[in-house]
């Protein structure tokens, strides 16, 4: 049971399932689950997936849905989508704005896109079809990117306002790949914060990059930089509702460690809005949907 | 990109992406790239091409542990390099990636001393499928007995009861997997192996099976009444003694393996 600060996650990964499953007392406050992890299974991991969610708010956060694929959207993968969300009953539904590759040859990669109007006119379209689908709003997440493309009509941020305002989607703000893209692609990220109205922010992502000595690349195999604790709080200070994840991918630490991050999050929490009662887990409100 | 649409774009990518090692990128996509940090173009797309490689391989790694452990990193890397550019995943599920990987090894056939290789990748292959199979509820043993065995009877099993054969003992190599191969015995793999794959309480358990058990389990799985599959398995094994086939009914007990038993008049 969680008996931590409010609205403060962490990712539910494989390596923590046998800390977890005597549900020991734990120091957040809720978990966000890889969707693919456990769409296609009905053995252990959705298992201990349902586990978890007996005692912890649980979002569901997809890495497949390629929204931005030229190809459309693939009706089976929503099909199992929607199944785990009946059976999970997530409080948020989340994905990236990017694509995996074509449906024959999938990268399994969240790759850039244009910031174009053509790819925002594809995006709004399926974001609606998707939202219609599963009869409830999603998240889309900034992703890191390593190249930009030409001809953009718009700035990263630009660009993803753009995408939440006309199709009634939140955003999940990933703070470690603004920093990511802000440091490849030299521009001032406290002018991407500044770009997202906050009321837009339904999810905020933490994590820690790898240094590569060209580039800056998305890992989440590092404990969260101190510069992207920084604008944590510059964002949390004007949106202290937003619920927090902090993600580690790859040299996973042991369960007490990634507490240990969520304590950091809390505590610079704390220290704009003090100690107040714990905040409930909101409900995204999509203005689009009847 | 001034004369590329966002299809033609993609289609370019992917392309570039799954190139060979020495082979161009089309300079088309190259034109207008701003490179993140101090990349260029091209390596800056390398980034994404290398990244595809080695999440696919990380992916085939975990699915085909055994094998990994078998090739040791450098044959395994290279093997699953060949893979990946050569077998685009088509599954929007990273962990369903590697279904032809048994085939794959077999075509290739990369290391002779080890001809169980391809076995080995259909094992672990179907392990992995079992895994992720629901836990059914089995029959009571009770009601087992309480129904009595007579030829009409039908079984329907659970859906994670597979089968597996092989000329080699794939299991056992299977189940030397992350030890020290330097230190082992020479094992021998050339003893025919036919096995039951279940779950029971969310474990997955893999038995051994006579000949004779293999082929009425086989026949049962399929639809045959008791009856059916003992005259079938009689033709295959002549020598088929009474105990046997009470041995076999009692394994069906014991495994928790039947979802059901239906009586045909």
């Amino acid at each position: 049971m969680a008996t931590g600060p409010p609205n403060i996650g962490v990712g539910l990964r494989p390596t923590h399932y046998p800390y977890l499953e005597p549900r020991p007392p734990t120091k957040v406050s809720w978990f966000e689950a890889i969707s693919e992890n456990y769409m296609d299974t009905q053995g252990r991991p959705l298992t201990m997936l349902e586990l978890i969610r007996q005692d912890y708010p649980v979002a569901l956060h997809g890495v497949s849905l390629s929204i931005a694929s030229v190809e459309g959207l693939r009706p089976p993968y929503l099909r199992n989508l929607r199944n785990l969300i009946e059976r999970i009953d997530p409080f948020i539904v989340s994905d990236h704005l990017c694509w995996t590759g074509l449906q024959e040859q999938n990268l399994h990669d969240l790759l850039p896109i244009p910031f174009t109007n053509e790819a925002l006119d594809l995006i709004v379209t399926h974001v609606d079809q998707i939202q219609t689908f599963l009869r409830r709003p999603i998240l889309l997440e900034n992703v890191s990117t390593y190249l930009q493309l030409p001809c953009a009509d718009y700035t990263e941020w630009d660009f993803l306002r753009a995408v939440a305002d006309r199709s009634g989607c939140q955003i999940l703000l990933d703070l470690n790949n603004l920093y990511v893209n802000a440091s490849n692609h030299r521009f001032d990220p406290y002018l991407f914060l500044e770009g997202i109205p906050t009321h837009l922010i339904g999810q905020v992502h933490l994590a820690g990059y790898t240094d590569m000595g060209t580039h800056l690349f998305d890992t989440h195999a590092k404990p969260i930089y101190p510069a992207v604790w920084d604008l944590f709080s510059t964002l949390i200070a004007r949106a202290p509702e937003v619920p927090v994840l902090i993600e580690w991918d790859e040299d996973i630490p042991e369960f007490p460690q990634l507490e240990e991050e969520a304590q950091k999050a809390a505590h610079i929490w704390t220290k704009h809005h003090g100690h107040t009662h714990a905040q409930p887990i909101p409900t995204p409100v999509c203005s689009n949907l009847s | 990109m001034d004369t590329l649409t966002l299809s033609q774009f993609q289609h370019l990518f992917v392309r570039t992406s799954l190139r060979g090692e020495d082979d161009q990128i089309e300079p088309k996509i190259l034109q207008g790239i701003a490179a993140g940090g101090s990349l260029t173009p091209a390596t800056s797309l390398e980034v994404y091409r290398r990244g595809h490689i080695v999440r696919l391989t990380e992916a085939l790694g975990e699915t085909f542990e055994a094998v990994w452990w078998i090739s040791g990193d450098s044959d395994f890397f290279r093997l699953a390099r060949q893979f990946v550019l050569t077998h685009p995943s088509s599954s929007y599920n990273l962990s369903g990636y590697g279904q032809t990987f048994p085939r794959f090894l077999e075509d290739v056939c990369p290391f002779p001393d080890f001809p169980f290789l391809p076995d080995l990748a259909r094992f672990e292959w179907l392990f992995k499928q079992v895994f992720h199979k629901p836990q059914h509820e089995h029959l009571p043993p009770g009601h087992f007995q309480h129904v009595g065995l007579s030829g009409g009877i039908r079984f329907t099993f659970g859906p994670s009861v597979h089968l597996f054969r092989s000329p080699y003992s794939v299991y056992e190599v299977w189940k030397l997997r992350g030890t020290d191969q330097e230190l082992l015995p020479e094992p021998d793999w050339n003893t025919p192996q036919r096995l039951v794959c279940y779950k029971h309480q969310q474990q997955v358990y893999v038995k051994h099976l006579s000949q004779p058990e293999y082929s009425l389990l086989e026949r049962l799985l399929s639809g045959s009444s008791i009856e059916e599959a003992l005259t079938h398995t009689i033709q295959k094994c002549p020598d088929l003694v009474e105990s046997t086939v009470s041995d076999f009914f009692q394994l069906l007990n014991h495994t928790g393996i039947i979802l059901n038993v239906t009586i045909v008049s």
